[in-house]
């Protein structure tokens, strides 16, 4: 009996030894935990963030976005643009091939784009070049891109990931199935893919600046986020993404991890229907910004973790200038509702969706309480499956306010103000507060059709005026996130639109 | 027997079918766009529309239905609208892993379950008896979600024996089996243990015992054959219920099965993926029903199929 005993215990801490050889990570390798299921890396379809972070390794464009959200040449060299504000002329650096050995040139830029634009195509990537015209190869490393008319932001659309260049060998080779074999110029390329597990990445030996340091990167997917908080406690992972607040007081203990906070270009608001009863008045409308304290809800419920709002778009934003903040005043917010004939109260519906934004539905629900210490009456109604929440948007049905969060991907004011304000998507998407302003829409139109970077930040300052005092939207905050990072592993960082680059991470 | 079985395969085609026929129309009643999760939040209502036409979906529901049915004569279950890749490929390559961690599951449960339900029944009212009932109840009750967390922080943070998720290694099916395991390893313990009580107490096994017989040939051959009847009813259950069940598992563990890929294909509107899945899923569950079925046959001569 006691030699069974011996020799199972002897078994039993062999079989967790082998374990145990297993945990523990070879070290020439970075893991990265990411939290969604990746759907494809083709660069011009979806625009899932996570896809997108994977693509940011294997991929570069003609222009990037740094770390602080600016635009600069990546590979293009330099570039000019018409006088009419019409046509780019993109120089592009000479000498870099794609993983598969085919020249980066004209002609490869001219195919990827060419692309984006066929008719029947309707990616992602669509979306953000309906206002190009033509790209034309002027000479090997010259090409010229020229738009329907003069378009402002052009340059940050070309900055985003569904813009990045793909081998056009690649590309003849695999037609429609090139989201499951990524070919780039970038510091990583592609080994293999285990569907719904992980994606593989090695060293690209031919890089044309500097080679990183790690001989391979793997992006693990982890959708829940503890498990993710787990893997970095014990080495698993290296890098994680989306850490939820109350976990950061507890990374922050552990002297390995590093916590790094992003202050992401995502304004987080709910939008008022303006065309609905007591809503239609604007001091109504101040009076919901006034009565919500913003500052005790970041604090307390975000862990600090947010920009109170003093404008639609979100600090780093092209554009973005602060005008001003409703401060918590629910007795100026009494004072207005009186003004406007509802000293007794009103009702109105909220809506909220559950686990897409950082503490969302706990944030309506404090919004809510807050609303009802004024006396008016908020009913709130939580929907967890966000497919069907953001159909509710161009629904006549949905809510008097919708808590929502846009970021602006392009990091340009266009994109904000357009998308969610301007009076053309009004009861469309996304613009839920019905809202459209005569004044507001012709600055938004005037920096759009701009190329003048002084000029267009006068003209959205202008807007951003206007939609803070008539208050379309109930102004919250922009949302910071947490990315945790082993201290064996730098030069990792995360853009205001949510991606994690790992250009240029390394081991220590 | 063999036309039975035969028959019984026959029968399976309607049940498909109609559970096609439901599935197809309840992703389509949802609200929810599959078009507006392609294009991306800040797509024009234009290019979202344009999608829409280009997959079908702006065309009668029975005109879709019919074309996804000449698409499964030929084997065809359509295109994931997520992922752009056959749906039966991304079904093909999760299912292993789905079946990997339900086999491993309903082998933990059986071994621990019938082992513990026939030592409780055996010395009933001693204190294994009450340990095991113990065991079985917490079991039972404790939410998976909670468990798989609570087997990371001890196994995986706390001792560092096996790793917290992903999957390649026999060490990454550990943690994912045993929460799987637990739920159903009560149950069956549970079961066996009445079971085996009612049988005991019968009187062919009071004149096995009055024979001389030796005590673990009666248990064995006597009591515990009889006994199995339902307790295989309950293990059959139990392995199509784990293929629901999975989910949880597969989320927390990242295990990538197709419990979550399915999951997944809902909260994104992926229509084809979803039919795919549930079809696939439906065929399995009714072929575990057939495989019971014919077990009953050989575990108790009484029972003839006709």
């Amino acid at each position: 009996m006691h030699r069974k005993f011996v020799s199972f215990t002897l078994a039993l801490a062999l079989i967790f030894s082998i374990g145990l050889a297993a945990v523990a990570a070879e070290r020439d390798t970075i893991t990265v935990a990411l939290s969604s299921t990746l759907t494809t890396l083709e660069t011009q379809d979806t625009t899932d963030t996570d896809s997108a972070a994977v693509r940011f390794s294997i991929y570069e464009g003609l222009v990037t976005m740094n770390p602080s959200g600016n635009i600069e040449p990546e590979l293009a060299e330099s570039w000019e643009i018409s006088p009419d504000g019409r046509s780019y002329t993109f120089y592009l650096r000479k000498g870099i091939r794609f993983h598969d050995g085919t020249p980066f040139n004209a002609q490869a830029v001219k195919v990827n784009f060419d692309r984006i634009m066929e008719p029947d195509r309707n990616t992602s990537a669509t979306a953000y070049f309906t206002m190009l015209e033509s790209v034309e190869v002027i000479d090997e490393y010259t090409v010229k891109f020229t738009t329907k008319s003069p378009f402002g932001p052009f340059l940050s659309h070309l900055g985003i990931h569904s813009a990045q260049i793909m081998s056009p060998a690649a590309l003849e080779k695999w037609g429609e199935q090139i989201g499951q074999h990524p070919v780039g110029t970038g510091p990583w390329r592609f080994v293999e893919w285990v569907r719904g597990d992980r994606v593989v990445l090695e060293r690209n030996e031919d890089y044309w600046r500097e080679k990183p340091n790690a001989k391979r990167l793997v992006y693990r997917i982890v959708p829940e986020a503890s498990t993710r908080v787990a893997m970095i406690e014990t080495g698993e992972a290296d890098v994680i993404l989306r850490v939820n607040p109350e976990e950061v007081v507890r990374l922050r203990a552990n002297k390995n991890i590093n916590v790094l906070e992003t202050k992401t270009n995502r304004a987080m608001f709910f939008a008022i229907h303006t065309e609905r009863g007591a809503l239609k008045d604007k001091r109504v409308r101040q009076a919901l910004n006034y009565a919500v304290d913003k500052e005790a809800i970041v604090k307390s419920i975000l862990g600090g973790a947010g920009i109170i709002a003093d404008s639609p778009l979100a600090p780093g934003v092209f554009g973005y200038t602060p005008i001003k903040t409703y401060e918590y005043n629910p007795k100026r917010a009494k004072e207005l509702l009186a003004e406007a004939g509802y000293a007794r109260g009103l009702t109105v519906t909220l809506a909220s969706s559950r686990g897409r934004y950082v503490q969302d539905w706990l944030v309506a629900q404090a919004v809510q309480a807050q609303l009802q210490a004024i006396g008016i009456n908020a009913k709130l109604d939580i929907v967890g499956d966000f497919a069907n929440y953001i159909q509710q948007i161009t629904s006549p049905n949905r809510a008097d306010m919708m808590f929502l969060g846009w970021a602006t991907s392009t990091l340009d004011g266009e994109g904000g103000l357009y998308q969610i304000l301007h009076g053309d998507m009004a009861n469309k998407f996304a613009n839920a507060s019905a809202w459209n302003n005569a004044e507001f829409n012709k600055y938004v139109e005037l920096g759009r059709d701009s190329t003048d970077p002084e000029l267009r930040k006068e003209y959205y300052r202008k807007a951003q005026e206007i939609a803070v005092e008539e208050a379309p939207i109930l102004f919250m905050y922009s949302q910071v996130i947490f990315t945790a990072v082993r201290n064996n592993v730098d030069g990792v960082y995360v853009l205001p639109s949510e991606q994690l680059i790992m250009r240029k991470a390394g081991l220590k | 027997m063999h036309r039975y079985v035969l028959r019984r395969i026959l029968q399976m085609v309607p049940v498909l079918l109609i559970v096609s026929f439901i599935v197809f129309v309840s992703v389509r009643m949802i609200p929810g766009d599959p078009a507006r999760m392609i294009a991306g939040l800040e797509a024009s209502e234009e290019v979202v529309q344009n999608i829409r036409q280009q997959l079908g979906l702006d065309q009668p529901i029975l005109t879709q239905y019919v074309r996804f049915l000449q698409g499964l004569l030929t084997g065809d279950l359509g295109t994931s609208l997520y992922f752009k890749t056959p749906v039966f490929t991304e079904l093909a390559t999760r299912l292993p892993n789905t079946l990997k961690l339900a086999f491993s599951g309903t082998l933990f449960a059986a071994l621990i379950g019938v082992t513990g339900g026939i030592l409780s029944a055996v010395y009933r009212g001693s204190i294994l008896d009450n340990v095991a009932i113990i065991f079985s109840l917490a079991g039972v009750s404790m939410p998976s979600f909670w468990l798989a967390l609570l087997f990371i922080q001890l196994f995986s943070v706390k001792l560092g024996w096996l790793p917290s998720s992903g999957s390649g290694t026999w060490q990454h099916l550990v943690l994912p089996a045993l929460t799987l395991g637990m739920y159903g390893a009560g149950r069956i313990a549970r079961l066996t243990r009445s079971s085996m009580l009612e049988v005991l107490s019968a009187d062919y096994v009071r004149t096995a015992r009055a024979k001389g017989l030796a005590n673990y040939i009666v248990i064995y051959k006597h009591a515990f054959m009889s006994a199995i009847i339902p307790v295989v009813t309950v293990i059959g259950l139990e392995f199509g219920g784990f293929l629901g069940k999975a989910v949880i598992a597969e989320t927390v563990f990242a295990w990538p099965g197709v419990a979550r890929l399915i999951v997944e294909a809902v909260l994104q509107r992926d229509f084809p993926l979803i039919q795919g899945g549930v079809l696939w899923l439906a065929f399995g569950f009714t072929l575990i029903n057939l495989v019971v079925d014919v077990l009953y046959g050989f575990l108790d001569p009484r029972i003839r199929y006709s």
